[in-house]
């Protein structure tokens, strides 16, 4: 799992648009894409390598209230993505 | 009729012109009629009308696709459109400065496939001398700082070397590494004597490529793809016909895959002649397999259905002569038995047949 401590952000390969079908927020990089819902866009969206993964995870409690599997939704969401090489900022112990 | 669903990724083969001839190369062999390439013109209004039907994706391919001296202008056009550009290449016709212009263009990905990484048996398969520049054209890649993806077809000449390919990509510092078996269409078909590997030489090839994976993790991502003859289980051949990718080819022909025009008893049509999107939407040769209606047994009532869409059409095609049958690959066809021949076959003759090396599609 992704450290707390880890500040991520997007790697320089992938690349975030919108997708004018749906209105949801893709996630492009080489020869692959993933569809994000709003909470994932939402994630990545606070994922500027200045704040640590704790910071984002009380980011999204103060906006949306707090929830027992937040932290675990998010580092797991944010792992996924770390195991795909699309973060940079995550080799934190 | 089954609707039809919105592509998100173009492979655009702008040519199938290519300075190689490799013996496992996925152009056609014969095409009905040789036409000219699509012009720039061409190629950017098929651009914008495959982003406007949803395409996000574009992979330039070929042929190489190196060789068309406007691809500077048509990437150019798709990263206007906001489309995420791969160059699918040899490597072996490019310059340094070109990779620069290309990747001002916005050229966001560079994809390039190496033979082998003894350069004896790269020429044996390419038919040229490949290594060298290979290695030159990935290394500009990194030091333009794009990503990059390296791409080899495995076969029975090769696939002992994975921990090779790996260590080679790791040095190269790509960020992707495909093994990808060779799928026996196109000029693998005509070469397959020579190219299909034991059963025991592909799984020691799959265990090294999952320890890599393993170690590699967040670092490299490596693709090994599993061979449909050995698998006993058809392969979700484009992740199914018509569904999520649409190919045209260097004459304007719109298909569901790049071989699908090799397939007799269909007909498609050119983007010269018809909008992208009615082609994709409506044309007989894109419905033909779209959704599960054109299914027989043992497919139309398999669990798995919906997973490998009874596997690839061509492949039905090109050893039933029955585009519509089920994927001999698979264990359940009744015909599995004309696959399980082609493997042990090749199994038991371990010396090379004459290999037949790629040409330019002719005119059947």
């Amino acid at each position: 799992m992704i450290s707390l401590d880890a500040r991520p952000r997007l790697a320089p390969k992938a690349r975030l648009r919108k997708d004018e079908k749906t209105g949801e927020t893709l996630l492009l990089y080489p020869e692959r894409g993933l569809s994000l819902n709003a909470t994932g866009a939402e994630i990545l969206s606070l994922c500027d390598g200045e704040r640590c993964v704790r910071e984002i995870i009380a980011a999204l409690a103060e906006r949306h209230g707090e929830h027992a599997s937040l932290a675990d939704d998010v580092r797991e969401f944010l792992t996924k993505l770390a195991d795909r090489n699309l973060l940079r900022g995550t080799d934190v112990p | 009729m089954t609707p039809a669903p919105r592509p998100y990724t173009l492979v655009a083969e702008l040519t199938y012109r290519c300075p190689l001839r490799c013996v496992y190369c996925s152009n056609p062999v014969r095409v009905d009629r040789v036409r000219p390439e699509l012009d720039t013109a061409a190629w950017r209004k098929v651009l914008r009308e495959a982003a406007a039907l949803g395409v996000v994706q574009v992979n330039l391919s070929g042929g190489e696709p190196l060789l068309r001296e406007d691809l500077e202008e048509l990437v150019a056009e798709a990263s206007a459109l906001d489309l995420y550009t791969n160059l699918i290449t040899s490597g072996v016709p490019l310059e340094r400065e070109r990779l620069a212009e290309l990747a001002r263009r916005g050229l966001a990905a560079v994809q390039v496939s190496f033979q082998d990484v003894r350069a004896d048996e790269a020429r044996r398969i390419a038919g040229v001398e490949t290594l060298e520049r290979k290695l030159q054209a990935a290394a500009w890649v990194r030091e333009l700082d794009l990503p990059l993806t390296v791409n080899v077809v495995l076969h029975r000449a090769n696939v002992e070397r994975v921990p090779d390919f790996v260590a080679l990509a790791e040095r190269l510092g790509a960020e992707r590494l495909e093994l990808a078996n060779t799928t026996y269409l196109g000029w693998a078909l005509e070469n397959r004597g020579s190219l299909v590997p034991s059963r025991a030489a592909i799984e020691v090839a799959r265990a090294a490529a999952r320890a890599a994976a393993e170690r590699l993790r967040g670092r490299m991502e490596v693709l090994f793809v599993l061979p449909d003859y050995h698998t006993d289980l058809p392969r979700p051949c484009m992740g199914g016909w018509a569904r999520s990718i649409v190919v045209v080819a260097p004459d304007g022909l719109a298909l569901p895959c790049h071989q699908a025009r090799t397939i007799a008893s269909l007909s498609f049509e050119s983007v010269a002649d018809r909008p992208l999107a009615e082609i994709w939407n409506d044309s007989a040769g894109f419905r033909a397999f779209r959704g599960e209606a054109w299914m027989q047994e043992p497919c139309r009532s398999c669990e798995r259905r919906a997973i490998d869409f009874g596997g690839c059409r061509c492949q039905a095609f090109h050893l039933l002569g029955d585009a519509a049958a089920t994927d001999p690959a698979c264990r359940l066809s009744p015909r599995h038995g004309v696959v399980l021949a082609a493997r042990d076959g090749a199994e038991r003759s371990a010396a090379a047949v004459d290999l037949v090396y790629r040409r330019a599609p002719a005119a059947t």
